[in-house]
């Protein structure tokens, strides 16, 4: 009879303990701005790529608007109405104990500008489009939406941040039987890039780095979304009034336009339906003091 | 010395999944997920080469006002289409005067890193990266071993088809294997692709 190898048995019980120790698993990672203006991430547990600071909406109460033509594939108020879903998705995420994130996006309504912009001393709007006719962007026809978010390079805080969803090449669906490409699962991961997330490499997460047709689960956060939007905007105090209206105010034409005048005035188009502006920051008071009271 | 041999070979089986490729960064703004061939036929040319230099300026895009960056990209090997000694690759996203942009699923061009591009011209002729990161791949220089393709560091989230396709995605075929390797396999998907009327 063989005696026991114990060099290897030896060598295979160091492999099981191991293998038995916690494994710190990458999750959720948020989009950073490094020196020289790289962009990159920030990821918990912290990865060896990590670098700079992340990007963040310094106000906890962002406006966002749907484009008034929204799509040939899905009207306004249903566009409207995920979209809102969508953001109330994040903002509402279980940070424990009854706690939200301390971020809730605001509803604005429609806005006639369909371009991607930023103006830098005119007014602005973060805009929800629809490119029905043709996709702007040459060799990626392939993309399903993109979210492009504007930052102050220093301090990461972001200014605007619109999403382009592709209704060119893309059959688009919004219920929950005969699911093509869904609408509220491509919002609801490009509400978490417009918060300041970045794709995650955990599967079945919304901010995850794959998705197939027909899957509608992207519409409710994974505990490593909750755990990243919970990050990012941690449970606070009630910051009282809050005003959506975006840096250098709203404006709901395209171009540059004059530079509107800075403060708390919202302005809205006639004839939109949309609250005003006064009705629109006790709004957002009211939906963040809600969800502070819900803790 | 069976000691020591036991002892390397359970590192390597502990560690050895944290070495490989992960699959996961190898699948991608949310964009549908193209083969070899798809990435070959939409391009209009792929090269290896290392980024020398870049400049981010506002420009009027997409019917819109945007920030986008140029790399100079100096030519080390052209896999197909025109030899050059260098080209402009224009990317969305960069800083300008204290205002940067980012959209997550482009691929970075950082100066100095080596990659294999496949690149198609926008209508005014400056070379964009085909189909965003699934169009670029960083190499990974190794101490006496070839170069291998990595994953564009922010793959964005690819999207599956309705239908299988009938081979791998192009991430899936060229993450991990060697530069040598994915040009000849490049330029057999060239050939058969220009083959075919």
């Amino acid at each position: 009879m063989r005696r026991p190898d114990h060099a290897l048995l030896a060598g295979a019980a160091l492999a099981a303990t191991v293998l038995a120790l916690p494994r710190t698993a990458r999750a959720y990672c948020r989009t950073s701005v490094c020196e020289a203006s790289y962009t990159a991430t920030l990821c918990a547990p912290p990865s060896p790529d990590d670098c700079g600071v992340p990007l963040f909406w310094a106000k906890p109460c962002p406006g966002f608007w749907v484009q008034r033509d929204a799509s040939t594939q899905v009207d306004w108020p249903t566009v409207d109405a995920i979209a809102a879903a969508a953001f109330a998705t994040w903002a509402n995420a279980d940070c424990g104990n009854g706690m939200h994130p301390l971020v809730a996006p605001v509803d604005m309504g429609p806005v006639s500008c369909s371009a991607r912009e930023y103006n830098q001393s005119g007014g602005n709007a973060s805009v929800i489009v629809f490119r029905d006719v043709e996709w702007p962007y040459t060799g990626q026809g392939s993309t399903l939406a993109l979210t492009t978010v504007t930052f102050n390079l220093d301090s990461g805080e972001i200014y605007d941040a619109d999403l382009e969803v592709n209704g060119a090449n893309i059959e688009i669906t919004t219920g929950s039987v005969g699911v093509k490409y869904d609408l509220a699962s491509i919002l609801t991961h490009e509400a978490g890039h417009f918060l300041g997330l970045a794709h995650s490499p955990v599967a079945g997460a919304t901010m995850a780095i794959e998705y197939f047709p027909g899957d509608t689960s992207l519409r409710t956060l994974s505990t490593d979304d909750a755990a990243g939007i919970c990050a990012a905007y941690p449970p606070g105090p009630d910051p009282g009034a809050c005003d959506p209206t975006p840096r250098h105010g709203f404006k709901d034409d395209c171009g540059p336009g004059d530079p509107p005048d800075e403060g708390c005035a919202v302005e809205r188009t006639p004839g939109t339906g949309g609250p005003g502006g006064a009705a629109l920051v006790a709004l957002a008071a009211t939906v963040l003091a809600a969800r502070r009271r819900s803790r | 010395m069976r000691m020591l041999f036991a002892w390397l070979t359970a590192l390597a089986v502990t560690l050895a999944p944290a070495w490989l490729p992960t699959s996961g960064q190898a699948h991608a703004a949310l964009a549908v997920a193209l083969d070899l061939d798809e990435l070959v036929a939409g391009s209009e040319a792929c090269i290896v080469g290392r980024a020398a230099e870049r400049r981010s300026e506002w420009v009027e895009l997409g019917g819109g006002r945007r920030i986008v960056t140029y790399t100079r990209i100096d030519v080390e090997r052209t896999v197909f289409g025109r030899e050059r000694a260098s080209v402009w690759v224009r990317t969305l996203g960069g800083g300008v005067d204290g205002i940067g942009q980012v959209v997550s699923g482009e691929a970075r061009l950082r100066p100095g890193q080596r990659a294999l591009l496949f690149l198609r011209r926008a209508p005014d002729r400056v070379f964009t990266i085909t189909a965003l990161a699934q169009g670029h791949y960083p190499l990974v220089e190794h101490d006496g071993v070839p170069a291998t393709l990595a994953p564009s560091p922010d793959p964005g989230t690819l999207v599956g088809r309705s239908t299988p396709l009938p081979q791998p995605t192009a991430r899936e075929r060229l993450v991990g294997r060697a530069l040598d390797d994915v040009t000849a396999l490049v330029r057999e998907a060239k050939a058969r692709l220009d083959a075919t009327p």
